[in-house]
């Protein structure tokens, strides 16, 4: 297989695959380029991860600081909250407080909750609150109503 | 939530109380005074009774997220609040005796459960919108696995 490497110095970066067939070679190497793609670099003390967008269940922002959860592992971030929004928006990721993403895929279930407000109820037992002022942007991304 | 929500929200309070004064006083004047003439000055007094307690949604009103305990705080502020309005209107125009233990405990017992029923009902349609919204993960879920 030929591999042809053209630099440029403007303009999005694209990746093109010349094949006479999709075989599992090439079908490998293109879950390779979208797992980079969907990959978020977390921290764990002075460790570097790269954490699939699929396994992370939330982002918090604390104390000007932000952090990843995973199941049950959790990872400091170096990027700021709006940056991981505009970066993750375009996929299952929302924004449910001004400190919370969350990854819709895992939520198991939402509870009202008071005053307007929605409870979440993550697939690891986890839960947070769907704030009253983020609520008709949830039901308008879920349901096409706010 | 923005102001125009919140008036929004106001507004069909209003109806929603506007209706459970005519209740009220229906219930209350078939037991207390069954031969009662309305005029028009009650029928306006009932919608300014109902318009007052409307207003009582602005204890929610707050920029800032409000924690459960300040919420349940505000719900009793806001309860007090309406009692207010519609005792002081009630005392007012004479509706309500003020000596009649058996007026005073009635009423205060509609208020109350008419304030439950509303609070209820909101409740209700916050499930049923939690149903939607779940539906609706159940389906991003799948689509995500089938993906």
């Amino acid at each position: 297989m030929k591999i042809t490497i053209e630099e440029q110095h403007s303009g999005e970066e694209e990746i093109i695959i010349r094949c006479n067939q999709v075989s599992d070679d090439i079908m490998r190497i293109l879950s390779f380029v979208k797992a980079q793609k969907n990959a978020v670099v977390g921290y764990d003390k002075d460790k570097l991860y790269r954490l699939q967008a699929a396994d992370i269940y939330y982002f918090e922002a604390v104390d000007n600081r932000v952090f990843i959860y995973c199941k049950k592992e959790m990872f400091e971030s170096k990027q700021k909250l709006y940056e991981i929004e505009n970066e993750l928006i375009s996929r299952d990721f929302f924004r449910v407080s001004k400190s919370v993403i969350v990854n819709l895929t895992k939520i198991e279930y939402v509870s009202p909750a008071f005053n307007g407000r929605f409870e979440a109820t993550l697939l690891n037992g986890e839960k947070i609150i769907i704030s009253r002022q983020y609520v008709p942007e949830f039901k308008k991304r879920l349901i096409g109503e706010s | 939530m923005s102001l125009i929500s919140f008036l929004k929200s106001m507004a069909l309070n209003f109806l929603i109380i506007l209706g459970g004064c005519f209740l009220a006083a229906t219930i209350f004047c078939s037991i207390f005074a069954s031969d009662v003439i309305f005029v028009l000055k009650d029928l306006w007094m009932i919608m300014l009774m109902a318009f007052t307690s409307s207003l009582t949604i602005f204890v929610y009103y707050s920029k800032r997220e409000m924690s459960k305990k300040s919420t349940i705080y505000r719900k009793i502020i806001q309860f007090l609040m309406v009692i207010i309005c519609i005792f002081g209107i009630g005392f007012a125009n004479d509706w309500i005796d003020k000596r009649s233990i058996p007026q005073l405990v009635v009423m205060f017992l509609l208020v109350a459960s008419i304030f439950s029923a509303i609070s209820a009902y909101n409740y209700i349609l916050n499930c049923k919108m939690a149903d939607r919204i779940n539906h609706a993960l159940e389906k991003l879920r799948e689509n995500n696995h089938d993906s």
